[in-house]
């Protein structure tokens, strides 16, 4: 603290240093108040203070000067690390203003892109060839100067053979080839019975569901698929869930519900939540739409907007 | 039978005279000399013979003479509701029978299918030919006419139970001796272990192995022996079709093939000789005379004295070698598309036998990825790091860290097979393949299903010079595999190839917890009968 300041005195309006009697009909409780301030009361039966000791703050930064001091240090870092997120926040800032600036959406990756995350660890997905991750292929391309997703495809033998849809899907990823000098993630996509619950592997407990499984990449980069710097992150995510909706729907009034959700935030603008480039919600949405929709469930607006996401 | 006491006595001279022909004739003899008595008795004279007679009894020894050549039998695994009404001829096995009065039931088997026989004492089935057919000894062979009927409720117990058979004929084939040493139906009960209320009587391997007869006549034996002949029917045709050629080669070798120790000496006239512990020599020459691809199936010996669950000194080998142009990986990988083409045709072709081994031995089903995981050695190491286990750079797995590892592997990959690739230099024989790029590892495989070792490995070294600088380096006796090294010395193609332990991959294919059970007659150092 800033050293020896007193503090003025008021004048006294209530009086405690008389002595009270207390009705003895009552147990006694320890006085708490004397042992916290290093204070030996003599007087046990009375739990204020005595007036006559100096209690300001000066005193109690002599009594218990280890404590303070580490207190103190402790503020410093805090502080410090404030400073730092402003000026993590100022250079996101930067980064966007410059990414608004650009002429088309696709291009707005390119001057945003993040430092590649260090120490890449391999992912399994597990996915049901009834429900593919569209979304795969989509970071890829998006990712494709960023991070390479090397994916390499297996089936497992909950399977007896693969579908069209995820053979096309596993052809297109494993054929990706990515720009020279991009650090390099593998993916090991199990194509495995599943239904519509694929899984990410990490560690033991798996990220299940794709919109949360977008939701680990998006965070693992520190790129603009990274909503967390986002104006409107709870927009986004709420439009994540209606992605997962969408796939969960069971009936098609439920999923036209969902879809019309969708229209309204994509508006008239170029991507969903009134962006003008593209995040993961208009991945996890356009996943979910290639995955359980009929082209006859999408309406124009829509149908340009899922055009726009295949061109990315 | 109260009834036929007071006329014992005077029937047992009648009875005396009819065993001089044979025992079971003379019972039957004597019950229907009772059955008289009993008539008379009670004053019901309804018929003084056996109506049944010449409907049951003991076939005579099939000798193969010219009778009821054009009889046709039926399958038990058939007989449906399609057939009711029907009268049908069965022969199998008697697997139980229980009389209760005026009726017997009696089940047949046919390997895993059973079927429920009632003799009913009827208008033409006498009380006689029940009782003959309640003593009818466990495990014998009998042939029976019946009418199939469909039954209300369903015969709980057999495996067809839309329907149940109505004797009208029941002939013994080929009796069994009455006491067996072991009871079928002990042999087959589901070892759960978390059933309190089942019945607890097990029958331990010694005795199933002493009578092996018995026990293989079991529908979990009948469907792991099916299983077994799978695997090696699946794994000629896939190397057939990918070009491969069978050898064959000789089970008596001259000097040890791999390493001095672990042989069977065999006196060989005036000499002595080995018994193969390994066709790879033979594998080798095939592919250095231009073979291109080989494999083979046939015995294989160790004389090694460990009693373990996956040890055997006598088992089938598949071996396989084959020549590739410029990386080991093309043959490896051959040899991991071999696995999953077998592990798809079992789990296509062989569903009903997987489920029937599963009711006796609760696994849980064999999983595979397609195409097959490959890990590096060093990936194995990382994922055991992390569980806590280090393993030296240049260390080899101990068995308790591969099982760790295929539990580990299972737990992130979902597979129960994977291949680990690149083992360290040190922990392979002489003639494995350096490894370019590291001098400490080498360009060698094995292969794991459910954490347990099935086939081991790798490129062979073909270059006879480098082939002598490393058994030296080895400690080994150049002289003792001149033979060996002269092989190369004609040129050969860079090859590499692997043994498969077939009772192995059968065991782990089924989730079994011994070889002896995939073994039909197993050799082990403290075996070799039957």
């Amino acid at each position: 603290m800033n050293g020896p300041l007193k503090m003025y005195r008021t004048k006294q309006v209530v009086r405690h240093d008389f002595k009270v009697e207390l009705p003895d009909c009552m147990y006694k409780l320890k006085n708490i108040h004397a042992s916290r301030n290093g204070m030996v009361e003599q007087r046990t039966t009375d739990h204020i203070s005595s007036p006559t000791k100096k209690l300001d703050i000066f005193d109690q930064n002599n009594q218990n000067i280890v404590e303070m001091a580490a207190l103190e240090v402790r503020q410093e870092q805090i502080l410090q690390q404030l400073a730092d997120l402003k000026k993590q926040m100022d250079s996101i800032r930067n980064n966007l203003n410059i990414a608004q600036s650009g002429p088309v959406p696709t291009t707005i990756i390119k001057p945003s892109l993040g430092q590649p995350p260090q120490n890449l660890p391999d992912i399994i997905i597990n996915a049901s060839p009834t429900h593919p991750p569209y979304s795969l292929e989509l970071i890829q391309k998006l990712w494709k100067n960023y991070v390479f997703l090397s994916v390499k495809s297996y089936i497992h033998s909950s399977l007896s053979a693969l579908n069209n849809d995820a053979a096309q899907l596993t052809n297109i990823l494993e054929n990706f080839t990515p720009e020279a000098g991009v650090p390099k993630v593998n993916v090991r996509l199990i194509w495995k019975d599943v239904e519509a619950n694929i899984e990410l592997i990490l560690s033991h407990t798996p990220i299940q569901g794709e919109v949360n499984i977008l939701r680990y990449l998006s965070r693992m980069s520190s790129n603009n698929l990274n909503y967390e710097t986002y104006p409107n992150l709870h927009e986004i995510d709420a439009l994540l869930d209606v992605s997962y909706g969408i796939v969960k729907a069971r009936t098609k009034t439920e999923r036209a519900s969902l879809l019309q959700t969708l229209n309204k935030s994509l508006g008239k603008c170029q991507w969903l939540a009134g962006r003008n480039e593209i995040s993961v919600a208009d991945l996890a949405a356009y996943s979910a739409i290639k995955q359980v929709t009929a082209s006859s469930e999408v309406n124009v607006n829509l149908g340009k907007w899922l055009q726009r996401c295949a061109a990315c | 039978m109260v009834e036929t006491k007071p006329v014992d006595p005077s029937e047992k001279p009648d009875s005396k005279k009819a065993a001089k022909k044979e025992a079971k004739k003379a019972e039957k003899a004597a019950k229907k000399a009772e059955h008289k008595a009993n008539n008379e008795q009670s004053q019901n004279i309804v018929e003084e013979n056996d109506v049944s007679a010449g409907n049951y009894g003991n076939l005579p020894l099939i000798r193969s003479a010219d009778s009821n050549l054009d009889r046709k039998f039926t399958y038990i695994k058939e007989l449906n509701k399609s057939l009711a009404g029907q009268n049908v001829w069965v022969r199998a096995r008697l697997h139980t029978v229980r009389a209760r009065g005026k009726q017997c039931f009696i089940v047949l088997r046919q390997r895993e299918f059973t079927v429920q026989v009632l003799v009913n004492v009827s208008e033409t089935i006498s009380k006689a030919m029940v009782k003959f057919s309640s003593n009818i000894t466990k495990e014998s062979i009998v042939d029976v006419e019946a009418k199939v009927v469909e039954v209300g409720a369903a015969v709980a117990g057999c495996s067809q139970q839309e329907v149940e058979l109505l004797a009208s004929q029941l002939w013994v084939v080929s009796a069994s001796a009455p006491q067996l040493p072991l009871q079928i139906e002990d042999a087959s009960r589901p070892e759960k272990g978390d059933d309190p209320e089942g019945l607890n009587i097990r029958v331990n391997q010694d005795t199933r192995l002493d009578n092996r007869i018995l026990d293989l006549r079991t529908a979990t034996n009948q469907a792991i022996f099916r299983l077994e002949a799978g695997v090696c029917r699946l794994f000629r045709e896939v190397l057939t079709e990918k070009g491969f050629v069978e050898i064959h080669t000789p089970k008596i070798i001259p000097a040890a093939s791999e390493g001095g120790a672990n042989v069977f000496t065999v006196s060989y006239f005036k000499g002595s000789a080995y018994l193969a512990q390994s066709p790879q020599l033979y594998k080798q020459m095939a592919i250095a005379a231009d073979f291109d691809k080989v494999f083979t199936i046939g015995a294989v010996f160790r004389a090694e004295d460990s009693n373990t669950h996956r040890h055997l000194t006598e088992f089938t080998g598949l071996d396989l070698e084959m020549a590739f142009n410029y990386h080991y990986h093309e043959v490896m990988l051959t040899i991991g598309d071999l696995f999953t083409a077998i592990f798809k045709g079992l789990r296509d072709q062989f569903q009903k036998e997987i489920e029937i081994v599963g009711q006796q031995y609760s696994v849980e089903p064999f999983t595979f990825l397609e195409p097959p995981l490959v890990l590096h050695f060093d990936e194995g190491r990382k994922i055991l790091a992390e569980a806590g286990v280090e393993v030296g750079p240049e260390d080899d797995l101990s068995t308790p860290a591969e099982k760790l590892l295929g539990r580990l592997v299972k737990a992130k990959y979902d597979t129960d097979f994977y291949i680990l690739d690149k083992y360290p230099l040190a922990v392979r024989p002489f003639y494995t393949m350096p490894d370019p790029h590291n001098p400490k590892t080498s360009n060698s495989y094995d292969m794991f299903m459910r954490g347990e070792e099935i086939i081991s490995g790798a490129q062979r070294i073909h270059d006879p010079q480098l082939l002598t600088e490393r058994a030296k380096h080895h400690g080994i006796d150049i002289n003792k595999i001149a033979a060996y090294i002269d092989a190369f010395k004609y040129g050969c193609p860079p090859h590499a190839g692997g043994g498969i332990g077939l009772e192995r991959v059968v065991m782990l294919y089924l989730g079994l917890d011994n070889i002896r059970k995939t073994s039909m007659f197993p050799r082990d150092p403290k075996r070799v009968t039957p």
